[in-house]
């Protein structure tokens, strides 16, 4: 379980999270929405230890966050690949960097599992589309073992069918037990997938719906997010 | 296997890959070993020369029939300086300078001295020799092939994932680094094997040399990691590192020339003629009986051997005269000499000491004196050559002071020639080329700033490198 408790954190004078507190459990999907300049990245970037917390306390399974980072892994908006690798070579170097080395046939159940189409397994990222990089990210989260899952902005820029396959995907993760926390405006998307949402402004969850206590409708989640002030935050 | 080495593995993997930069290093090693090739050549057929030219002035000169003394002074001969096998690597200021002098009575020949001596003005495009591609090519490719080697990995977003699977950024740091050296001592790899070989015996200079070369590798290694690192795009970093190349390898190395030029402004040959020969009517006509200089010079001569007349002496008082004049505008000579040579010699001074700000300039100089190419190793085959002739004519005008007597000298009707064996058994000019030692002292100052340097940019681009993690370092 991620928990963070009462986190402020920012950069220099510039304090972005202010205390901030949420909860995602093994086996759930926290989707974060909120505006530009909420403080949605800027939570991803203490969970990465990219930025250090003035105060609060930030764990995962109820160890200090800058001790979890072998179970956790992020995929950025857009998937960061070395585009002069192909999708196996870039798992083995990160996989690599980690200290483990998967062997051939592991990284491609895990690409198949991704989804990515076999005829792609092999050649240079470079040429693959948004929703292939994500698949590749998503299967070396899947050797990783990750325990918990970052994502920021998931689905933009994917097309119906690529956020239809993430969606399905991100379910068998979750029923794996895998904690994911999903930053994003995509409130379409979140009322899919989403266990919970939290509204973010100003650095702090405002409100939280739970799928658990009523559902998440969308007209709902919208008013929300506007009674929040998240839209033109 | 060690995360530094999976990430310079990674990096090598990348330029690997990159047909531009692969066909860049190929092309530069084929130069390379082409510069090699060619200036060995070059080399050998100049020491052909050199040796030829050498023993046929020497036959010529001993192969004189018999003649009087001082038309031997004035006749003259030759010195050549051979060069160190390493002037195929480092032509340095042999470029520029004569390896030949003629050398005769009472002058000192100014071919030697010429303005395109002008020692640090010596910096502009050279001999296409290894050292030459070294100097100012190798920081230009490899700034082409690894500017973005920190600056990508930013730009693409890759950087924040390579820090997420617990990689430290001095890690990465070194990871780049250490892949970009490699890649230097590849392209450098000619040279290093080339000088290997040149050297044969010298291995105390070869391993300066090698060494050299390798802090000069790495100090654009690191520079090009430290700048890449500090770049926000790969444009940004490719832009700072040209400009850089620029500044350092051909900005600062002229702007040196011209400030030591500024600060200690150049002796011309001209202006030494000049001044020479203005203070030589000063001192004293030997052929001008009213010659107050000459007068008393004759007087102690006199006093000397107890008589009153020239003609009484047992020695031949023209022979003396030779003796005395050719000393005296010798001294005066050399005078001059040592006044150029110790403008050159600060202007140096102030030139090394710019390798402080541009270890190209300490590389340059490092590489001139170990390759025996520098100016003080053109100073000493004058300062031999000169030695030579004032021998050798001092020689000749004491034949002619004690196998000739005053009273044939001075009649013009007889010949007085002397034995060609004089001269037949006279020893050679053979030019020592200065040992390591000699070589090293100097060089040592720019070693001691290359590897000052090296340590220096690995240090800020270590501590810089903290920059990539965030507080996660």
């Amino acid at each position: 379980m991620l928990e963070l408790k009462q986190i402020i954190a920012g950069y220099g004078q510039n304090i972005v999270l202010n205390g901030l507190s949420l909860k995602v459990e093994a086996g759930e999907v926290f989707a974060l929405l909120g505006g530009n300049g909420a403080g949605k990245s800027t939570t991803i970037k203490l969970i990465l230890k990219q930025i250090k917390p003035q105060s609060g306390k930030a764990t995962f399974d109820n160890i200090g966050i800058e001790s979890a980072n072998a179970y956790i892994a992020y995929i950025p908006e857009n998937v960061a690949l070395y585009g002069h690798l192909s999708a196996v070579e870039n798992i083995e170097y990160f996989m690599a960097l980690r200290g483990e080395k998967p062997t051939q046939d592991s990284i491609r159940k895990a690409l198949f599992t991704a989804g990515l189409p076999s005829e792609f397994i092999g050649q240079r990222v470079s040429g693959f589309s948004k929703g292939m990089r994500q698949k590749t990210a998503i299967a070396l989260s899947i050797l990783q073992n990750a325990k918990l899952l970052l994502l920021d902005e998931p689905t933009s820029g994917l097309d119906p069918k690529a956020i239809e396959d993430f969606h399905n995907i991100i379910e068998t993760m979750c029923k794996n037990g895998a904690a994911i926390l999903m930053v994003t405006h995509d409130l379409l998307g979140a009322s899919k997938i989403a266990d919970k949402i939290g509204f973010l402004y100003k650095g702090k969850i405002e409100k939280t719906i739970d799928r658990k206590n009523g559902g998440l409708n969308l007209d709902e989640l919208y008013a929300a997010y506007n009674e929040i002030g998240a839209v033109n935050a | 296997m060690p995360k530094v080495i999976l990430i310079a593995l990674a990096e090598l993997k990348f330029i690997l890959r990159n047909k531009a930069a692969l066909i860049a290093a190929l092309l530069f090693v084929l130069m390379n070993i082409f510069s090699a090739n060619v200036a060995w050549n070059n080399y050998n057929q100049a020491q052909n020369e050199i040796k030829s030219y050498q023993n046929f002035a020497n036959e010529d000169f001993a192969n004189q029939p018999n003649r009087h003394p001082h038309r031997m002074v004035h006749y003259g001969h030759f010195a050549f300086r051979s060069q160190n096998p390493l002037a195929a690597f480092d032509r340095g200021v042999d470029q520029f300078v004569g390896n030949m002098i003629y050398l005769e009575g009472h002058r000192q020949n100014g071919a030697n001295f010429s303005d395109a001596l002008q020692s640090v003005n010596l910096l502009r495009i050279g001999d296409f020799t290894p050292a030459f591609m070294l100097q100012l090519f190798l920081p230009l490719l490899l700034v082409f092939i690894a500017y973005s080697c920190v600056s990508r990995e930013r730009e693409g977003a890759t950087l924040p994932i390579i820090l997420s699977q617990n990689i430290k950024p001095a890690q990465i740091y070194w990871g780049k680094l250490l892949a970009l050296f490699a890649v230097a001592l590849v392209l450098a790899l000619p040279s290093i094997v080339f000088i290997a070989i040149i050297t044969k015996s010298q291995i105390s200079t070869a391993l300066i040399l090698i060494l050299a070369i390798f802090a000069y590798c790495l100090i654009w290694c690191g520079l090009i990691v430290l700048v890449s690192l500090n770049s926000k795009t790969n444009n940004m970093a490719l832009s700072y590192l040209l400009g850089l190349w620029v500044i350092g390898v051909i900005m600062l190395p002229r702007l040196g020339s011209e400030i030591s030029g500024f600060l200690v402004p150049n002796f011309s040959r001209v202006q030494m003629d000049l001044e020479t020969h203005a203070e030589l009517r000063k001192m004293g006509d030997s052929h001008n009986p009213n010659d107050p200089y000459f007068n008393n010079f004759k007087a102690s001569v006199l006093k000397k051997y107890n008589v009153k007349t020239v003609e009484e002496l047992p020695v031949n008082y023209k022979g003396l005269l030779a003796v005395e004049g050719e000393k005296m505008t010798s001294q005066l000579f050399d005078k001059y000499n040592q006044k150029m040579f110790n403008a050159h010699e600060t202007q140096n001074g102030i030139y090394s000491a710019l390798g402080l700000i541009d270890p190209f300039i300490s590389f340059q100089k490092l590489s001139n004196s170990m390759s025996g190419t520098d100016y003080k190793s053109y100073q000493s085959f004058i300062e031999q050559a000169e030695k030579y002739r004032y021998n050798m004519v001092q020689h000749l005008n004491g034949l002619q002071a004690n196998a000739l007597s005053y009273k044939d000298d001075t009649n013009k009707l007889l010949e007085n020639r002397i034995s060609n064996e004089n001269w037949l058994k006279y020893p050679k000019f053979e030019y020592v080329a200065q040992d390591f030692k000699e070589r090293f002292s100097r060089a040592l100052q720019s070693l001691i700033l290359l590897l000052l340097w090296s340590i220096g940019i690995i240090w800020l681009g270590l501590s810089q490198s903290k920059k990539l993690g965030g507080a996660n370092v």
